[in-house]
């Protein structure tokens, strides 16, 4: 794929999201400047996000929302960008979520690390099943590259999951590449851990919400690449 | 299916929270209109209105029992148990919903309390599994519905008022109030005794109740607590679901914190 065709998928993918944005809302409901360190060294951006939660039947609830941000590296000529819109039902002790996103960094890693990749699109489903305190799930996610590589990637991600103090899962990741992985939830979710061992190596991310103060700070190594992250939501 | 029919259920469970709850409040005086026998307005709207009527309660009651031609025992029984309904402050009480549905049986059991005090009701759902775990607590001071949902592990606000359309709805309740708050107050309908049985020195009685909308229902209720442990419905002679009551502690003096108490989770608000 010639380099102007791939700037104008992503340039449309964008130009997608802010339209759909702009269709749905008049005002976003969260955003954020990201700013942080990582490969590609300093980083910084805008995060934007837009949600609404109706109620569907006694026990359960629907989301609906986008999500996106795009931030420029230090001395870059190319800026990173991830949009996504999903969809989320939860009824009694069962969950369903559908996710499509495209852009040129991967689907972040709680929602803040970025890792840059060929500019693609994909879809991210997840089944999750409570029996009370404990419960198992089973996410989804495949991408197709749109430049010429046109690689296309999928991973299957069976796990369980339990609440002890904030909830815990452990999954297996099955697909393009093995591994499986352990993540921990604080109850209000101030606190989040992620840890990772896929195919090329292990991988921690760490990110800690401030409640006195509108920041999230965020810490992670992937592949012996560190990335630090401070966002200021507004 | 299957999830649908048990959250059917638990609709039901949760409307006979809001049921007994507001069938407390009435017992106790909270809503209470005068232009018909014993018709009485629960405004889902507004937080009630205390009104000092109970003598206007009392006068109604005995008119529409002078009306209904049944029993002495019969009315005796129907007396003990409004007497024992209507001294209710606060209630905690194991619930076992069994709905019948075509071939099968879907049940739900839940573990609820309520104060008329706090005007606080707090439901556990224990089964089945697409439930277990999930807590309601509805405020009606405040006019709010907390859902805590294990799968998501967030807290869920909402309207008192939106819930109890959904559960009425549930219940095909939606336009009749009045039926809710008169649920266990059996005095306006036709009852007559079926069954007596008498084990240990307590006796048990099944009562025919011939409820509108051509239901029946058929309530089991002892003599050592004369509250109903067992109500089973039927519709156009064919049984639509039973409910049981056991664990039942009648004024245990329970305290704001132990019925709106939820797992530390994210609030969120709809």
């Amino acid at each position: 794929m010639q380099p102007w065709v791939r700037s104008l998928c992503v340039l449309g993918l964008i130009a997608f999201a802010f339209l759909a944005v702009s269709t749905t809302a008049a005002a976003f409901e969260a955003e954020d400047l990201p700013f942080g360190f990582g490969p590609q060294g300093w980083q910084t951006g805008l995060g934007l996000s837009q949600e609404s939660v109706k109620s569907k039947g006694l026990l359960g609830y629907e989301k609906t929302g986008i999500d996106g941000y795009l931030t420029h590296g230090e001395g870059d000529q190319e800026a990173f960008s991830w949009f996504s819109g999903r969809k989320q039902v939860i009824m009694g002790n069962i969950g369903y979520s559908l996710e499509l996103f495209g852009g040129n960094t991967q689907r972040p890693i709680l929602s803040t690390f970025l890792s840059s990749t060929e500019p693609h699109v994909g879809a991210y489903g997840e089944f999750s099943r409570m029996y009370g305190t404990i419960g198992h799930g089973l996410a989804g996610e495949a991408q197709f590259s749109v430049s010429e590589v046109g690689e296309f990637q999928y991973s299957i991600v069976p796990y369980v999951q339990f609440q002890r103090q904030g909830v815990w899962r452990f999954s297996l990741s099955l697909g393009s590449s093995f591994g499986f992985g352990m993540s921990y939830q604080e109850p209000q979710e101030k606190v989040k851990l992620d840890i990772t061992v896929v195919g090329e190596g292990l991988s921690m991310h760490v990110l800690l919400s401030l409640s006195e103060h509108p920041l999230t700070l965020g810490a992670g190594l992937t592949q012996e690449q560190a990335q630090v992250f401070i966002r200021y939501s507004f | 299916m299957k999830y649908r029919s048990n959250q059917f259920t638990a609709f039901i469970l949760v409307g006979f929270a809001i049921m007994a709850f507001s069938t407390l409040a009435l017992f106790s005086g909270v809503a209470l209109a005068e232009d018909s026998p014993k018709k009485i307005q629960f405004n889902l709207n507004q937080p009630p209105v205390v009104e000092e009527e109970p003598d206007a309660f009392t006068e109604k009651y005995e008119k529409v029992m002078s009306e209904i031609s049944i029993s002495d025992e019969a009315a005796e029984v129907v007396n003990q148990i409004k007497d024992v309904v209507e001294d209710i402050e606060d209630l905690c009480v194991d619930i076992a919903i069994t709905e019948m549905r075509e071939r099968r049986n879907e049940e739900v059991l839940l573990h609820l309390k309520v104060s008329v005090e706090h005007k606080l009701a707090r439901l556990e759902f224990q089964g089945p599994s697409a439930v277990r775990g999930v807590i309601v607590v509805a405020d009606q001071a405040n006019m709010e519905v907390h859902t805590f949902q294990p799968v998501t592990n967030v807290i869920l606000i909402r309207g008192l008022e939106d819930a109890s359309k959904e559960a009425l709805t549930a219940l095909s309740m939606g336009q009749d109030l009045t039926q809710l708050t008169s649920y266990l107050d059996f005095s306006q309908y036709q009852v007559e005794i079926l069954e007596k049985a008498e084990q240990e020195g307590i006796t048990d009685y099944l009562l025919k109740v011939d409820a509108p909308e051509d239901e029946t229902w058929y309530v089991r209720v002892k003599d050592d607590s004369w509250f109903p442990h067992e109500i089973s419905v039927y519709k156009e002679g064919i049984l639509q679901g039973t409910m049981n009551l056991s664990g039942v502690v009648l004024n245990p003096g329970l305290s704001v914190e132990e019925i709106s108490s939820l797992p530390n989770a994210k609030v969120e608000r709809i």
